[in-house]
């Protein structure tokens, strides 16, 4: 199990915050800000699979674009293996790309329909100066063998694939340059069940294989508890719990994190466990609530809940903000 | 017990540049007052197409091109559109995936709702709105009176579905046809709906197809299950005998490939390929070339769907 020690962290984000402007209209009124993330630290350990889970608008797709400098925090800083990377640019910002990678949900969208596959696949070395055209398309033979691609279709375009080979693709094109760190964000939400366990089993073999390390986004908690070590659980910008896999699902210890195991339908016919509904909707972004942003829908809130912030506090090797911990 | 209704032998085909494409191909099941069956397959298996043929609102490219469909005795497929408009929505109503396009955007969602029940229900407008209030009470919306003067885009996901189903159930139906009704809704509302649903099933005595792709979502929700595949069913039975002893190897695959909550270290079993595309079927069983427990005998003849054991019907030689 990784241990908190400062050599094997490979990255580190530290009091991210990030406010969007919310467009002026008929209902927003001008200068509210959409608080997308509310300091927030964590780090990720070099090897693991760090999950990260919460409904929609919790901030995680926004953690994972500032992580891997595609937009900027608000405030907060990003260290990679170490280095201060929240405002590098030009050719370190260059260097840090190529140790740090992206699969998007939809590979419809984030594979161009005008290039093909091998051009796709092949062009980050180029790109990177790593190699000529020609020894680069030789690679992306190799790297599409390595996704359970046939390399004879590297002259092929994305529609001439189906959506589960596709996300093969735009992993073999995430892996091309051999990262340190994949950022996956809900890689498998468009996909079906089987296909869905074709490509859980496809990132666990390359893990192996390159020694990878992950930060894996999902909605789908049977799913991050499958493939993480460690959980991060977010609620409208914030940590609520860090956990190891194991022990947050055997234990939660946040009422936000027992509630959203307990909204997971079972397959087991026989006894129903007790599932716990939360009341009310997820507010607005615009205006958190006050003290724990969860009071409004927390079945064990208290007064200190409505007043009071509670801190990330940190026991038994879990991390958790909530007054009264279960 | 007297069924709601019966489907038997449907064919439904859509008709392209490229040939006939059969959709839905001999399906059989019928469904009683009360109870819930669960529609499951992937992508492309025919749920939907079932649910539209069942509600006759397939696109123009598409015909029913064999078998019957039973409502509380009467025959749907023979109705005139006249006579059909007074059984769908009244009688049958359907709810879908996608809550932000199944409502008018330019109409509040009081004026939609009213809608509904002015065409199916002989009532004045006062009284017709306040139909409206209660149902969405009925549904959980808080502050009805309000709420009736929104528009669509001022309510959330959750709402918005809660607003699809008050309407769906306005004419007090006695078959709900719900198309993914919460795949596009967070976990935690999604168990907000299903309850919901559950509970005005228990209060009206409505039965109920519920479509989805999410096995958890059939293990909770429904009386009995129906696997889909390439537009057939390859497995009928009660939901407790379906989880408890899968008998197609389909089925079993399925199962297989959801991470469970309590063994994680297990690899997950997969599934090789993909559903065939429907315009090119084999001759034999349609699932000979992913299967894992295939042999010779498969791939010449399609297998029927028989009872294996009382009340669960499986489609396999095996």
């Amino acid at each position: 199990m990784p241990q908190v020690n400062n050599m094997s962290e490979l990255l580190k984000a530290q009091n991210i915050t990030k406010y969007f402007p919310a467009k002026s209209g008929f209902f927003e009124s001008k200068g509210a800000l959409i608080h997308a993330l509310n300091d927030v630290s964590f780090a990720v350990e070099c090897g693991e699979t760090l999950g990260l889970v919460g409904e929609s608008g919790c901030g995680k797709s926004t953690l994972a674009k500032i992580i891997a400098r595609l937009i900027a925090p608000t405030t907060g800083r990003i260290f990679f293996e170490g280095n201060d990377i929240t405002s590098v640019n030009g050719k370190q910002l260059k260097r840090i790309r190529r140790n740090i990678q992206f699969v998007f949900q939809d590979p419809h969208a984030s594979l161009n329909p005008h290039m093909t596959i091998g051009s796709t696949i092949s062009e980050p070395f180029v790109i990177h100066g790593l190699s000529g055209a020609k020894k680069a398309l030789q690679e992306a033979e190799r790297i599409l063998d390595l996704v359970g691609i046939s390399k004879e279709t590297v002259k092929r375009y994305p529609h001439e694939f189906s959506t589960g080979q596709r996300q093969r693709i735009a992993i073999a094109r995430a892996l091309a340059l051999t990262p340190k760190l994949i950022i996956a964000d809900e890689p498998i939400a468009s996909l079906d069940v089987s296909i869905q366990a074709q490509i859980l089993n496809l990132f666990e073999e390359l893990k192996e294989k390159f020694n990878l390390t992950y930060l894996f986004i999902s909605h789908d908690l049977r799913v991050i508890e499958y493939i993480s070590d460690r959980v991060i659980v977010m609620y409208l910008g914030k940590i609520m719990e860090i956990a190891e896999s194991r022990d947050l699902y055997k234990h939660p210890i946040h009422p936000y994190t027992e509630a959203l195991l307990s909204a997971i339908p079972v397959i087991c016919t026989q006894a129903k466990k007790k599932r716990i509904i939360l009341k009310g909707e997820i507010p607005g972004l615009t205006k958190l609530p006050s003290g724990c942003v969860f009071h409004t829908r927390c079945i064990y809130a208290r007064q200190k809940c409505i007043d009071e912030v509670p801190g990330l506090t940190k026991r038994d090797g879990r991390s958790f903000a909530c007054h009264y911990p279960l | 017990m007297s069924d709601v209704l019966q489907v038997k032998n449907l064919h439904t085909s859509f008709f392209t540049d490229a040939g006939e494409v059969k959709a839905v191909r001999g399906i059989s099941f019928s469904l009683e007052e009360g109870k819930t069956l669960g529609l499951v397959g992937e992508s492309g298996s025919g749920k939907t197409v079932t649910a539209l043929s069942i509600m006759q609102l397939l696109p123009n490219c598409a015909k029913i091109t064999a078998g019957s469909i039973l409502y509380k005795g009467k025959e749907l497929l023979k109705l005139s559109q006249e006579e059909l408009r007074n059984i769908r929505g009244k009688e049958i109503s359907m709810i879908f995936q996608e809550p932000m396009t199944a409502l008018n955007p330019v109409f509040t969602i009081g004026e939609q709702i009213r809608e509904a029940i002015e065409l199916h229900r002989n009532l004045n407008k006062k009284e017709a709105t306040g139909e409206v209030i209660k149902l969405l009470a009925d549904v959980g919306i808080p502050e009805p009176s309000k709420r009736i003067k929104d528009y669509p885009h001022q309510l959330s996901g959750g709402m918005r579905q809660r607003v699809l189903i008050a309407m769906a159930l306005a004419s007090s139906p006695s078959l709900l046809i719900a198309d993914e009704p919460t795949t596009a809704l967070d976990v935690t509302v999604q168990a907000q709906i299903l309850e919901l649903i559950a509970n005005l099933q228990s209060k009206t005595k409505i039965a109920v197809i519920l479509i989805t792709h999410d096995l958890g979502v059939v293990a909770e929700q429904v009386d009995f299950v129906a696997v889909m595949y390439a537009g057939v069913i390859v497995e009928y039975a009660s939901t407790q005998d379906l989880f408890n002893e899968p008998m197609h190897p389909y089925t079993k695959a399925l199962l297989n490939s959801i991470p469970k909550l309590e063994d994680k270290d297990v690899k997950l079993n997969t599934l090789k390929g993909s559903v065939p595309p429907l315009a090119e079927l084999p001759k034999g069983c349609i699932f000979y070339e992913r299967c894992p427990e295939n042999n010779a005998n498969c791939k010449d003849a399609a297998p029927q769907l028989l009872e294996i054991k009382k009340g669960h019907l499986v489609a396999c030689r095996k």
